[in-house]
């Protein structure tokens, strides 16, 4: 009787043994596989997603809600985009018949361009940004007037500093004779 | 009848002849003349920036811009007292300079000891284009030196000697109220006024020196410089750039209802003299020689 009941105890354990060394096999097998993707959700209404081929150019009323920059920026940006087109170069020094002992009258116009940009950044201090862009690629226009360049950087400087943003830009960047002079405005 | 018709003929044509240079003067409010050749409408605009100079009542001025320009203070008093020992008389752009000199006499010293650069025909030269303002008393001046003569000039209908560089006759054009002036605003705003005063200092400046820097002349800019190869540089420290530089910036605080474009405009000419000051300058000795 003991015999048979050890026989018992053994089995039980022998097969308590194997079940649970299938189990973990089975487990540690599983943990290598990249689980499935969820099945795609059921949406209506407004929420619906709409495949590419089906989309349309949406109308002026939804572009008027997108989130996009504001009229302020866009108007900005073309303005400025349009100033570093239209300012003036070193080489019209070239040109015969100028007087080069008085600046150039395209360096007053200029500034002239640098004091509505002065105004709409006044009034409209979410352009700050776009304004720093601007006088930083001005002053690095190196094909520029050298006292151009050197008042985009100073405007550039005064900006920044009332902003408190002036430790983020890389004043090496800029040429020495270029600081000299923006310094002393 | 006859008789008096034929004394007020001769009288009137007497009165023309002796009108060279249409030599009239007219006394402004600080006792500088401006000479009959000068328009009306312009000898009104620079009665008014005199007045305005004469205002002026600046304060915290660095003692370096003092010290270079040469002046113990920016208030008005002092400022006008420095202007009228360099500028004495003002001439219009219709001034003819050659009709009015006359050579009185010869003089006696080495020439030699006179600059190295010669830009006399070079400050007349620029006579030609549209005239902003040229120091005129400071050209004849080193014109007579170096040919060894004396010359007087007939101007505000007075005869002067030109034997100083501080003769002081200062010619002036439509451009100083065109180009050198804010775009779109009015010549008689207060931004224009004082941009103008900052040209008159400029030139002041060349009313200075002795010897080798006698009048502050220019120097040949560079071939890095934007202006490379002309003689629109300085090589002084206190020379009239940057006189210029330091009056456009200090009176810029004296425009305290200056819009932006007005601010922008004072930088642009300032950035423009600064851009001028040529690298290893130094300091010109600011004492004006005299012929006895």
């Amino acid at each position: 009787m003991k015999k048979k009941n050890r026989k018992l105890y053994l089995g039980f354990w022998l097969v308590t043994f194997i079940g649970f060394t299938a189990g973990l096999g089975l487990h540690l097998s599983n943990r290598g596989q990249k689980p499935s993707p969820p099945a795609p959700p059921t949406i209506t209404g407004e929420n619906a997603l709409v495949s590419l081929s089906e989309q349309k150019e949406p109308s002026p009323e939804e572009t008027r809600h997108l989130p996009d920059i504001s009229k302020e920026e866009v108007a900005f940006r073309e303005r400025t985009v349009e100033a570093l087109r239209g300012f003036p170069r070193k080489d019209i020094l070239k040109e015969k018949g100028r007087d080069l002992h008085t600046p150039p009258k395209e360096l007053v116009e200029a500034s002239q361009e640098l004091g509505i940009i002065e105004d709409m950044l006044d009034k409209t201090p979410s352009l700050l940004s776009e304004g720093l862009k601007f006088y930083k690629e001005c002053a690095l226009s190196e094909e520029l007037l050298t006292p151009l360049r050197a008042l985009c950087l100073h405007n550039l400087k005064t900006r920044s500093k009332r902003a408190g943003v002036d430790g983020k830009v890389r004043w090496d960047l800029f040429p020495q004779n270029l600081h000299r002079i923006a310094d002393k405005l | 009848m006859k008789n008096t018709l034929l004394i007020i003929i001769v009288a009137t044509l007497g009165l023309m002849g002796c009108q060279k240079n249409n030599s009239r003067g007219f006394s402004t409010l600080i006792g500088v003349v401006q000479d009959g050749s000068v328009p009306q409408d312009q000898r009104d605009l620079i009665d008014a920036d005199l007045k305005n100079l004469s205002e002026l009542n600046l304060g915290n001025i660095p003692a370096q811009d003092l010290q270079i320009v040469g002046v113990g203070s920016f208030q008005g008093p002092e400022l006008v007292n420095w202007f009228k020992t360099r500028v004495r008389y003002i001439v219009g752009e219709s001034f003819d300079y050659e009709n009015a000199a006359s050579i009185v006499g010869n003089l006696y010293y080495r020439p030699q000891v006179f600059s190295r650069v010669t830009p006399t025909e070079e400050i007349l030269a620029s006579n030609s284009l549209t005239t902003i303002m040229v120091n005129l008393g400071a050209a004849l001046y080193r014109y007579g030196k170096q040919n060894s003569e004396i010359l007087t000039l007939d101007v505000g209908g007075q005869t002067i000697y030109v034997k100083s560089p501080r003769v002081g006759v200062i010619q002036i054009g439509e451009g100083l109220f065109s180009a050198w002036s804010v775009r779109n605003a009015p010549k008689d705003s207060r931004a224009n006024s004082l941009i103008r005063l900052s040209v008159f200092f400029h030139e002041a400046r060349h009313s200075d020196g002795n010897g080798d820097n006698v009048t502050f002349p220019h120097a040949m800019c560079p071939d890095w410089h934007d202006y490379g190869g002309n003689y629109s540089c300085d090589s002084h420290l206190n020379g009239p750039y940057v006189v210029d530089s330091i009056m456009l910036r200090n009176l810029r605080s004296a425009c305290t209802d200056c819009s932006n474009t007005d601010i922008q405009t004072f930088k642009a000419f300032q950035a423009d003299a600064e851009s001028r000051l040529l690298p290893n300058s130094v300091y010109g000795d600011i004492r004006a020689e005299q012929i006895p």
